[in-house]
């Protein structure tokens, strides 16, 4: 879909007063490149921003979920002409300097995962609501922020546990300093 | 691949409206738009893109109506401390619309034109007596919600028009609101029926004006005025409580649909209207709630 | 311990260990948090071109043409496959199978369910090759049709099959196929003892019938194939998001008439399984487009056609039990009808699974099963999490409830003087060398605080609620082989050769915690390699919660080989004998001498070995007569149980799941917090599928294929409380897998709390809100 009359340059850039539509990823600027109204998934993947992965195309299973100037939005139903001008965040844009954010690492810990294939969207909703947030988060805040985000494999409880355990952790210290727990994760295990 | 205009105000979205006719299509934060392009329903040739329309994007509380620009998202409204204040069940029921991610992007004028019958904002605002305002530059009309939704996905605007504005009269102090939404699957589903009940009242134990309105079983929000007329004045308990219920278990004419079959809906209905005025009239606080 | 001799080819015991039995962190974990994990969608080769496929919108109908003239026509469509290209002498064959080749790779005669691919389009673009579909002129004549077991039995039913379709060549020896006829596509029997006059004498009888309808897996990866033929070399290499690689390169090779060795599966990890991904899917269909087009074919499912790619079997089954008045069973008579939809695809073996599991965890004297696969014209039907005994312990734990209450009994104590304990024989005749029923339904009831006054209660709100418990067994694959390949290198890093597909359940991680273990080297320095049948040794599937065991043993005793040539090159270094010599955490030492160590490097270094390699197998064995089904139907046997607690709204009927708990026998717990996950996954399919799961057809056309339309349990729907659990045994102990276990007793417990909280039955899967509310109000 990058035909000559599709493409998105000419008529966002005329209005914008500029050559070019763009916007920045993971803080690097970067040109608009597709189809006007082509959702913006193709694009960002053609980045290489593999992290962005589309799979029930309605917008309804949260695991092509980026952030846009911060907050949630299902890049499978986001034209892309939605980014000109704006910040926007994937899974890559995450970690910073190499390190993963507070967050990835307790997920790693709290194994709140398992297939990981909706695992970036649940990782940059998670982000937005502790963004939002202060201190620690109950269990229906959890719920009610990771609304709208579909895991097969059944990881809910761990992911909750991840993200409560982030959030409770944030006031004590300095959150990037802060370690990850195991949590309560081990299965109750007995001997006959 | 459609062209692409993005007006920045009001006059140019109106002009491009009226220039456009009937293949170009609005495009608010796109949820639906997008969707219905994707699955090969809509293939309009310009799109005309609604977000850099600042100026239809507010919450205003006034004295006596609260107003609301088309281009506001839910998720604005869902956050809006006067909408919450103001109008309690609205701010709750927006808020239990599909996800975040969704409400981030859907605005309110976008989810009426798009006239989903399996939505609860268009219910709530039925309840409340709203109107929404459209313009052209032929001119502007007021419309009561309940006379431009129409149909299945069908609306009374015309191709030159645009929402700009939904315009709810302020409930009296006492008044009362619920809105009840019930899913029948999972929690994350859309509604099988959701049912929005005022009760408006005065400082005595008398009711106002009653109206109920039912989402997800009718091409539109399914209100019997004439049924709630009838209990202006009265006094509102336990059995006429029972007896809306089943004054809209026998009228309504629901479709079927994954949620639940015809006859089901029916059933429920009845039931959750009954539930949704006994709370309205016992229930300490206004809201929306999940059922 | 299964008691067995051991022939070197059976699986091993293990004991905790540096990593057994450790909540290690998963193999490759930052991957999975940073987005870089390269799932088959990521799979991007020079020259690639991208597919989508023509599918049929009728039921049944018979192809009178196809054009493709105007699709080919199309700029950047680069070929467009129909049956008329497998007329070409070099051709590959078009059908496939993995037990019966009924299945078309595209249709040319006729379709035989809505959605059977008619033609596929290559093209430099997805868009583009999604542009030509609509240019693809097919002209059909409908046909009439069936889309349920029973129109498909009735005198005079259209066939799906003209023609009873041809077996494979080299099928799989456990799977006999009988009964094929009309619309039968084979039949299962089991015989034991003289189950009509055991029911003729019984004290008590119950007969019911119960439903389990069509749903999908929908793994959150679709499927995904990439593939590339070289003409020249005449060879295949497919990338595929598939369970079984070695099932997928039969098929190909027998398809393409290629050696083995001239196909190449490469299998990267996968986005979810749960059986959806086994055996050739859409890996023919690509290979022959890649043929065709003489260019690499990527091939993404969209959603929509995931719906409709394979489902659990809908099943309707009728079940009679009779017991004597103090509640022992004496006899079981059982009907199986499973939907197989339009192709046979492994519905051979999940009805004879299906079918002998109906007895339960249960001593019954005489029973008699005949369990059928039916086609309809359908989406086909195969493996699915819990391979048929789901719907099986859907009827027969419901049952159970049934006959206590006829019995005036606690439905815990009817289960307690039934169940199987250790020595007896099941129905199939083979002995029970493990029983631990007992132990999980107490500690099931236990968790409900199931006591035998346990009556229906209202809340507060009104609300009814109530509690169930239900208890299982389920078999796995068998016979079954698993190969496996370890190589130790000089600087004491690790490889893992094994076909195991890691598909999120943690298989790799798990088989490098065996692989470490049994060395004696840190976990860390393990590597698990990714499935590539021209590298990587056989193993027959990664399915039936079989891994853990099956490959966990082969790479223990490979791992183990490793350990015996190091100690052995160690021997002379250290001056001692090799059996007195002990590894762990890479340094090898005389035992009680810890100060007479080397590292695994130096001993390499100095006796200038360059790796140490080994290699380990499982090959299990067993089969079943066909006419009576006695024999040994699984290698060993899952056990679990469930129990719930639930409430409902009388006036909507909504069943609201307040808790649920699921335990399973594990004997060897590798890795807790993996475990628990496979848990927790088993327990939420079984919720989903008890309440809202159904795929929903008009006119044999599925209604409700996309993930609004289709529900599934989401972070909201979790009980209050949801609590897992898992028996092990002390010292060293077998291996039990836990990816199934606790799925079907999950859908049956709740059944019976709901039909505890409401006073009546609802014996039809998904227990919807209507369902519940017609049963309570008898509408």
């Amino acid at each position: 879909m990058t035909g000559a009359d599709q493409a998105i340059g000419g008529d966002l850039g005329q209005r914008a007063g500029q050559a070019t539509a763009s916007c920045v990823v993971n803080g690097v600027e970067t040109v608009l490149e597709g189809g006007l109204a082509e959702p913006a998934t193709g694009f960002l993947r053609r980045l290489g921003l593999y992290g962005v992965r589309e799979t029930c195309s309605l917008g309804v299973c949260g695991t092509c979920t980026i952030l846009l100037d911060g907050e949630p939005v299902s890049a499978c139903i986001l034209p892309l002409y939605a980014l000109d001008g704006r910040e926007v965040r994937t899974v890559e844009g995450l970690e910073s300097e190499g390190q993963l954010s507070t967050l990835q690492r307790q997920f790693i810990c709290s194994q709140a995962f398992q297939c990981s294939f909706c695992t970036p969207g649940f990782l940059l909703s998670a982000q937005a609501l502790l963004d939002a947030t202060e201190g620690p988060l109950t269990d229906e805040q959890v719920v009610e922020g990771l609304q709208g985000h579909l895991c097969r494999c059944g990881c809910y409880e761990s992911v909750k546990e991840a993200v409560r355990a982030v959030a409770a952790r944030r006031q004590e210290s300095d959150a990037d300093g802060a370690q990850p727990t195991t949590g309560p994760q081990d299965a109750g295990r007995a001997a006959p | 691949m459609p062209r692409l205009l993005r007006p920045e105000t009001l006059s140019e979205t109106l002009r491009a409206l009226a220039d456009g006719g009937d293949d170009t299509k609005l495009v608010a934060g796109g949820t639906a738009v997008m969707l219905m392009m994707r699955a090969g329903l809509l293939f309009p040739e310009q799109l005309v893109a609604l977000e850099h329309v600042r100026e239809l994007d507010y919450v205003a509380v006034e004295h006596d109506t609260v107003r609301l620009g088309a281009l506001t998202s839910l998720r604005e409204l869902e956050r809006s401390a006067p909408l919450a204040a103001a109008l309690p069940t609205l701010a709750g029921a927006v808020a239990l619309v599909a996800n975040h991610r969704v409400r981030g992007r859907a605005t309110i004028g976008g989810c009426l034109c798009e006239a989903d019958y399996a939505s609860d904002p268009p219910a709530v605002l039925a309840s409340l007596g709203a109107r929404v305002r459209l313009k052209s530059l032929r001119g502007e009309r007021e419309v009561p919600l309940t006379e431009f939704l129409v149909g299945y996905y069908e609306t009374v605007l015309a191709d030159d028009e645009l929402l700009t504005e939904v315009v709810i009269p302020r409930p009296p102090r006492a008044a009362r609101t619920t809105y009840l939404k019930y899913m029948s699957r999972s929690m994350e589903d859309r509604p099988c029926i959701g049912v929005a009940a005022y009760v408006g009242r005065d400082d005595s134990s008398r009711v106002g004006q009653v109206r109920v309105a039912v989402a997800g079983a009718t091409a539109t929000p399914f209100m019997l005025a004439e049924v709630t007329s009838m209990l202006d004045g009265a006094l509102l308990e336990v059995d006429g409580c029972r007896a809306v219920g089943e004054a809209y278990q026998q009228a309504i004419e629901p479709l079927s649909d994954v949620r639940g079959s015809a006859a089901y809906k029916r059933r429920v209905t009845g039931r959750l209207v009954t539930r949704a005025l006994e709370a309205a009239l016992s229930s300490p606080r206004n809201g929306a709630f999940r059922l | 311990m299964t008691g067995k001799p051991d022939d070197g080819r059976t699986s091993v015991a293990v004991a905790a260990g540096a990593a057994v039995g450790q909540s290690v962190d998963v193999l490759e974990a930052r991957s999975r948090v940073d987005g870089t994990i390269d799932f088959a969608l990521n799979a991007e080769i020079p020259h690639m071109t991208h597919a989508r496929l023509a599918r049929s919108p009728y039921a049944h109908a018979r192809i009178l043409s196809i054009d493709v003239s105007a699709a080919e026509k199309l700029p950047g469509v680069v070929a467009v496959l129909t049956a008329a290209d497998f007329e070409r002498p070099d051709a590959p064959a078009r059908h496939h199978g993995p037990v019966v080749r009924d299945q078309p790779v595209v249709c040319g005669t006729k379709v035989r369910f809505a959605g059977d691919p008619v033609a596929a389009v290559a093209a430099e673009t997805e868009e583009i090759a999604a542009a030509a579909l609509g240019l693809i002129e097919v002209v059909y004549d409908e046909l009439p049709k069936v889309t349920t077991v029973e129109e498909a039995l009735a005198g005079g039913a259209p066939l799906v099959h003209d023609r009873p379709p041809e077996a494979r060549d080299r099928g799989y020896s456990d799977i006999k196929l009988a009964g094929a006829g009309g619309n039968i596509c084979t039949r299962f029997q089991l015989r034991r003892g003289d189950v009509e006059a055991a029911l003729a004498e019984a004290e008590v009888v119950v007969d019911r019938t119960y439903f389990s309808p069509a749903v999908q897996h929908v793994t959150m990866e679709p499927h995904v194939v990439l593939a590339t033929y070289d003409g020249r070399k005449r060879e295949l290499t497919v990338l595929s998001s598939t369970q079984g690689p070695f099932a997928v390169r039969d098929a190909l090779s027998e398809m393409f008439g290629l050696p083995s060795s001239a196909v190449r599966v490469v299998v990267p990890p996968l986005g979810g399984g749960y059986g959806a991904k086994t055996y050739a899917k859409y890996e023919p269909i690509t290979a022959a487009l890649a043929w065709k087009a003489g260019r690499p074919v990527k091939l993404v499912l969209p959603r929509d056609e995931e719906f409709i790619s394979i489902t659990k079997h809908e099943a309707t089954i009728r079940m009679r039990t009779g017991a004597t008045r103090d509640g022992r069973l004496v006899a079981r008579d059982v009907e199986v009808f499973f939907n197989g939809g339009a192709y046979a695809d492994i519905s051979p073996r999940l009805i004879k699974n299906g079918g002998y599991s109906c007895v339960g965890p249960y001593d019954i004297p005489h029973v008699r099963v005949d369990s059928y696969a039916v086609y309809t014209n359908l989406p086909p039907a195969g493996a699915y999490r819990g391979y048929g005994v789901s719907q099986a312990a859907w009827a027969y734990e419901q049952q159970m409830d049934e006959l206590a209450e006829l019995l005036g009994m606690d439905p815990v104590e009817l289960r307690k003087r039934n169940l199987l304990t250790k020595g007896q024989d099941f129905a199939t005749g083979e002995t029970m060398h493990e029983a631990h029923w007992h132990q999980l339904l107490d500690k099931a009831a236990a968790a409900v605080e199931w006591s035998p006054d346990s009556k229906a209660a209202r809340s507060a709100e009104g609300r009814l609620s109530g509690k169930g418990v239900a208890v299982i067994l389920k078999s796995t694959i068998t016979p079954s082989t698993a190969h496996a390949a370890v190589r130790l290198d000089a600087d004491g890093a690790m490889q893992v050769f094994t076909s195991a597909v890691e598909m999120g359940q943690g298989a790799h991680t798990v088989l490098a915690q065996l692989a470490a273990d049994a060395v004696g080297i840190p976990v860390e320095r393990v590597h698990v390699t990714t499935p590539d049948t021209w590298y990587t040794p056989y193993d027959q599937t990664t399915s039936s919660s079989r891994t853990t065991r099956a490959m966990g043993g082969a790479v223990t005793k490979a791992a183990r080989v490793v350990r015996e040539r190091l100690r052995h090159l160690a021997s002379e270094l250290l001056e001692a004998d090799s059996g007195d010599l002990v590894v762990a955490d890479g340094l090898v030492s005389v035992a009680g001498v810890p100060s007479r160590s080397l590292s695994v490097a130096e001993v390499c270094y100095r006796t200038r070995t360059g790796s140490i390699s080994g290699d380990g197998e499982v090959v299990t064995s067993g089969g079943l007569d066909p006419e009576t089904g006695q024999g040994v139907a699984s290698d060993h046997w899952h056990q679990g149980a469930a129990s719930a607690e639930v409430e409902i709204d009388p006036a909507t009927g909504k069943v609201y799941v307040r808790k649920l708990y699921a335990v399973a026998h594990a004997g060897r717990v590798i890795n807790p917090k993996l475990a628990r996950l496979q848990m927790h996954g088993s327990a939420l399919f079984g919720m989903s599928h008890a309440l809202y799961e159904e795929l929903i057809y008009d006119n044999g056309v599925l209604t409700n294929p996309n993930l609004s339309e289709y529900s599934i349990v989401a972070m909201g729907d979790l009980p209050a409380r949801l609590e897992v659990e898992l028996l092990e045994e002390p010292g060293e102990a077998q291996i039990h897998g836990l990816g199934e276990t606790v799925l079907p007793p999950v859908i049956a417990a709740l059944g019976n709390a709901v039909a505890n909280a409401a006073g009546v039955r609802v014996r039809r899967l998904p227990m919807t809100p209507e369902r519940v509310l017609d049963a309570m109000e008898g509408t």
